[in-house]
């Protein structure tokens, strides 16, 4: 591990890597808790891989990768939002089909690219050691859109992900706040695609927010946990991949996986050992408030 | 004005007027459409024939001076939300006027809202609740939260769906001696399943069964309650 600090001080590249990391990991614990509590995992996942598509378009045309990745992403959100609003019966072979067809897309582009083949592998797995540094400006930009729109319209998401029709109620156009948070986790995606590619982004906006929704109880403190858990991870896993000489972005997310399975299974035995107290005195009286859903 | 799931007529032929002030119980069988109305009323569907003036103006328009409590609780029990927060998120709208852009306005909560918050969780004698988490909560307690988050934004008609149902009966009748209270300032609406309690609080009752039919409370009797479940009903008279 020394030698990676050692490393770090020397190597540009690592340097960029450690701050693309954490970047990243800011985007993912904001809008990774939206994902958690809304649970919208499955569209998220469907417009990470539509993302292929503008991706492979914007290489074919001679764009640069990621501004085709982030029009896809948007355009993906809201055609995948759209489709949750108005097919709600067909909502998940809808989502599920226009997954593939996004990355079949995005295939055929990049196997019609001439000249230049274009790594499909480091846009699938990603690879956080090739990031530029233009690309740190482009993420941080994203953080600041992503940071300023959930601060100023925070209320308005949390009445949305919590209580969609109290929401309506209360007089916001729930459909607009709806969209506009897919797309911000679109914004998200494009993010995370830069260190751990649109394969594993999934694990990367879900776990640590699922990991912090265990120990905290409001959507802030979660946000930032599910950050710090982000920058712990990925800066592990850069120092792990590094040191072992693995694939970073599987590294980081094998890293959150192992995280998220101790926490979900400590909690658990946890509960249940909470549990098993007050049998006794449950019996007796009223159940202890808390232990009634 | 009438209501149709598809082509499954649900309310044919329903006409309505509700006075300032009234405690008015709506009642009727299962399937009756007694939710439906109320979701009419509050914006929710829209009518296939006639139409609806709530407080003079469109129910869309109109719904942000109602104040709403659903049979069943429409968000998930373990989201990471305190009563508080829950009951802050029913101020969302309620200052800047009648704007429609008033949804937009960027920001958090201030002041007022938190203070507003306060007094209806002190109103709903729950006030000591603010720091729970919602998913903590009993059935009773739920209840009485969620009726601070309607009494918030100090609504100018409370429209209640089922208030009870899972409770038990001291807290109903608890809930239904705050109700009366809270009559004083608004007019209220209430969906029962239970006709014989609730007349001995409100002041008209609409049964609701495909149709809709209105008594003053003191000229409900056995027959016509036996009219609207179309079959033969055991009715205990309260007279307390």
């Amino acid at each position: 591990m020394a030698a990676f600090f050692a490393a770090l001080f020397e190597q540009g590249f690592l340097q960029s890597a450690l701050i693309a990391g954490l970047l990243a990991s800011i985007g993912c614990g904001v809008m990774g808790t939206y994902v958690v509590v809304k649970r919208i995992s499955f569209l998220a996942g469907g417009i990470a891989h539509c993302v292929l598509g503008g991706m492979g378009a914007a290489v074919y045309f001679g764009f640069d990768p990621f501004a085709g990745a982030l029009g896809a992403a948007v355009a993906a959100a809201l055609l995948i939002g759209w489709v949750r609003l108005k097919w709600q019966t067909q909502e998940d072979t809808m989502i599920g089909a226009l997954w593939a067809i996004g990355m079949a897309v995005g295939i055929l582009f990049i196997a019609k690219t001439p000249g230049y083949q274009a790594d499909l592998m480091s846009y699938l797995f990603g690879n956080i050691l090739l990031v530029p540094k233009e690309s740190l400006w482009f993420m941080a930009a994203l953080d600041a859109v992503l940071m300023s729109m959930v601060g100023a319209y925070h209320r308005q998401f949390l009445a949305v992900a919590f209580d969609e029709e109290f929401a309506r109620l209360r007089g916001i156009p729930v459909t607009f706040f709806y969209l506009l948070l897919l797309v911000l986790v679109a914004i998200t995606v494009v993010l995370l695609i830069q260190v751990v590619g649109l394969i594993l982004v999934l694990a990367l906006l879900t776990l640590p927010a699922a990991v912090a929704g265990h120990y905290v109880h409001s959507l802030s403190a979660m946000m930032l946990l599910a950050t710090l858990l982000g920058s712990a991870v990925s800066t592990l896993g850069l120092a792990l991949s590094y040191v072992l000489d693995l694939p970073t972005g599987p590294t980081i997310i094998l890293l959150a996986g192992g995280v998220y399975v101790v926490a979900a299974l400590s909690s658990r035995a946890f509960a249940r050992r909470r549990a098993r107290i007050p049998v006794s005195a449950a019996e007796i009286g009223d159940p202890p408030l808390g232990s009634r859903r | 004005m009438g209501f149709s799931y598809g082509t499954l007529p649900v309310l044919g032929d329903v006409s309505l007027q509700v006075e300032a002030g009234e405690f008015l119980g709506i009642v009727g069988p299962n399937a009756g459409g007694k939710t439906t109305l109320l979701k009419l009323i509050l914006g929710l569907l829209v009518p296939r024939t006639g139409r609806i003036l709530v407080l003079g103006e469109r129910p869309h328009v109109a719904r942000r001076r109602l104040g709403y409590v659903s049979q069943y609780p429409s968000f998930p029990r373990d989201f990471p939300i305190t009563v508080e927060q829950a009951v802050l998120l029913g101020r969302i709208s309620c200052r800047h006027g009648s704007s429609r852009l008033t949804a937009f306005v960027p920001g958090g909560f201030g002041k007022a809202d938190r203070q507003a918050a306060r007094m209806s969780l002190q109103e709903v004698e729950a006030a000591d609740l603010a720091g729970r988490q919602i998913g903590s909560l009993s059935g009773g307690q739920l209840q009485r939260v969620l009726l601070a988050r309607a009494l918030v934004s100090e609504p100018s008609i409370l429209i209640l769906d089922e208030p009870t149902a899972n409770i038990d009966l001291r807290l109903e009748s608890d809930i239904f001696d705050l109700l009366e209270r809270l009559n004083a300032r608004m007019t209220i609406l209430v969906v029962s399943h239970d006709v014989g309690f609730i007349s001995s609080y409100v002041t008209r009752v609409a049964c609701v069964n495909r149709t809709l039919v209105c008594h003053r409370t003191d000229e409900v009797d056995g027959q016509i309650i036996q009219d609207l479940y179309g079959e033969h009903v055991r009715m205990v008279a309260h007279r307390h």
